[in-house]
């Protein structure tokens, strides 16, 4: 489609959506302090409505130890309580199975819990890889439409800046940190606003208010045009284009500016 | 229980095809669509520019009552909204009801957004007659509508990123008439949602132009419609039923 609107003779604009992610980067302290919460909610929103939202959030960055190790327990436990859903279409369905064996015959990647999900119906699957083997394969990075988490674990701060700094664009990007994970949440920021239309702390990204203020969109290939958001009042600029009047008589004037 | 007769509306025309496809909902029964031709899209898109000229240089106040006519009209219909919806996607009838109420509260939140005049950032550059070398001439700049845009439906929001979505309802906000390529996998919706906003082009005495929807079912329609020298492109929210069909 694209293609398509870059090939005519007089090319037109085109928005579309190709992907999200949607990564939570899970700082210490918040995983410390409340990772069993946090995991909870996570599988919450990432089997919401079979996870097939646009901003449904994918991965989970933390940092290895107990804790994570933990975190994905908890995760695992209560996305297996997930009744299996019926998915939107049957090519949605079977493209989610596909997206699933890809994951699972990736190298260096952990089943922490596996389903079986037959005709229209999508049951939740959970994977665990490390930062140094989701760097190695991009295949990774690529999003799959519905409830299909992963967690990635990084040995340190900067194996966690390493990853977002190899994000492709996001619609959304999500912090968990509390008040003693302050310093390193500023150093993971800028990385952040590079990245994503909209950037969350302590929330879960599926959700989108329609405002004044929200933007749906991002860098490509969370939207061909990084420029636009889709909900909001402000995605109305996508359909309008500034022109200046010079010297132009009142009476021919466009009415708004007479 | 809500029948659909499977039509393209097409510049305030039901309009049908002996070529069909049928609906494979999640649930009851399945009903044949008219699939899309060139020549549909042909029309839609001659008729959404004939109505530019009119729709995209009326008033803000028009197009605002127009939009919460449309919201008007597809509250009319809830009942039989998230009946076709829930059958056609799978999705639970809450979820319907939630994403119509969405759907309505975009409608009118354009409508209120555009009644501000902010959207249109009007700049002003007095005249500068003494100004050496040359003087400055006035100059003023706003925001003026595209022209057409072709809408394509997504297959996870069936109401709020569909026919009468977000997308839809900023491009009628802004004063662009509006070509949609229905999703296929709730074709019934669509055309329910359509009717709702014929309805809303009947009582505000809109040029009919300013809205079609044809349907799916043949992958030409969305390519003639992306190559139709007239129109601009807004894909809906999520591109899968391209990836994997």
């Amino acid at each position: 489609m694209f293609d398509l609107c870059a090939a005519r003779p007089e090319p037109i604009p085109f928005f579309g959506e190709l992907g999200s992610v949607n990564p939570m980067f899970i700082f210490e302290a918040a995983l410390n302090n409340r990772g069993e919460e946090i995991a909870k909610g996570w599988a919450g929103s990432l089997t919401m409505g079979a996870g097939q939202f646009c901003t449904n959030p994918g991965i989970a960055v933390v940092l290895a130890g107990d804790k994570a190790s933990a975190f994905s327990k908890t995760a695992s436990e209560a996305l297996s309580g997930a009744a299996a859903q019926t998915m939107l279409t049957d090519g949605i369905a079977s493209a989610y199975r596909e997206g699933q064996a890809r994951i699972a015959s990736t190298s260096g990647v952990r089943e922490v819990l596996t389903s079986t999900c037959d005709l229209r119906n999508a049951t939740p699957y959970l994977y665990e890889t490390t930062a140094k083997n989701w760097l190695a394969n991009e295949i990774l990075a690529e999003e799959v439409f519905g409830p299909l988490g992963m967690i990635i674990t990084a040995q340190n701060m900067d194996e966690m800046r390493e990853v977002a700094l190899n994000l492709q664009g996001q619609l959304t990007c999500t912090l968990h940190v509390d008040n003693q994970d302050a310093t390193e949440a500023t150093r993971i920021m800028p990385i952040l606003e590079r990245k994503a239309g909209r950037i969350l702390a302590n929330g879960f990204p599926t959700g989108v208010e329609v405002s004044d203020t929200m933007v749906h969109g991002g860098p490509y290939p969370a939207s061909t045009n990084f420029g636009a958001t889709s909900v909001g009042t402000l995605s109305i600029r996508r359909f309008l284009r500034p022109v200046c009047y010079q010297n132009i008589p009142t009476a021919l004037l466009p009415r708004d500016l007479q | 229980m809500f029948e659909p007769h499977g039509k393209h509306l097409i510049a305030g025309n039901w309009v049908s095809n002996d070529a069909t496809f049928n609906s494979s909902p999640a649930s009851g029964k399945s009903f044949a669509y008219a699939i899309g031709r060139v020549s549909d899209v042909d029309k839609a898109v001659k008729s959404a520019e004939d109505a530019f000229w009119s729709y995209g240089y009326s008033s803000r106040a028009e197009r605002a009552a127009f939009l919460n006519t449309i919201a008007d009209e597809i509250d009319a219909r809830a009942e039989a909204i998230t009946q076709i919806g829930s059958s056609e996607t799978g999705l639970p009838e809450m979820r319907l009801n939630g994403e119509r109420g969405r759907t309505i509260g975009q409608l009118r939140l354009f409508a209120t957004h555009i009644l501000q005049d902010d959207y249109l950032d009007i700049r002003f550059d007095a005249a500068l007659p003494d100004r050496q070398p040359l003087p400055r001439p006035e100059l003023k700049m706003v925001q003026r509508p595209i022209g057409p845009v072709a809408v394509f439906g997504a297959s996870n929001f069936p109401l709020a990123f569909s026919t009468a979505g977000g997308d839809t309802a900023a491009a009628l906000a802004a004063g662009c008439p509006v070509v949609v390529k229905g999703h296929s996998a709730h074709p019934g919706t669509g055309e329910i949602i359509a009717e709702a906003i014929l309805a809303a082009i009947k009582k505000c005495n809109i040029h009919p132009g300013v809205f079609s929807l044809i349907q799916g079912g043949d992958r030409k329609v969305g390519s003639a419609l992306v190559e139709h020298c007239l129109i601009f492109v807004q894909q809906g929210l999520n591109l899968f039923h391209f990836l994997v069909s």
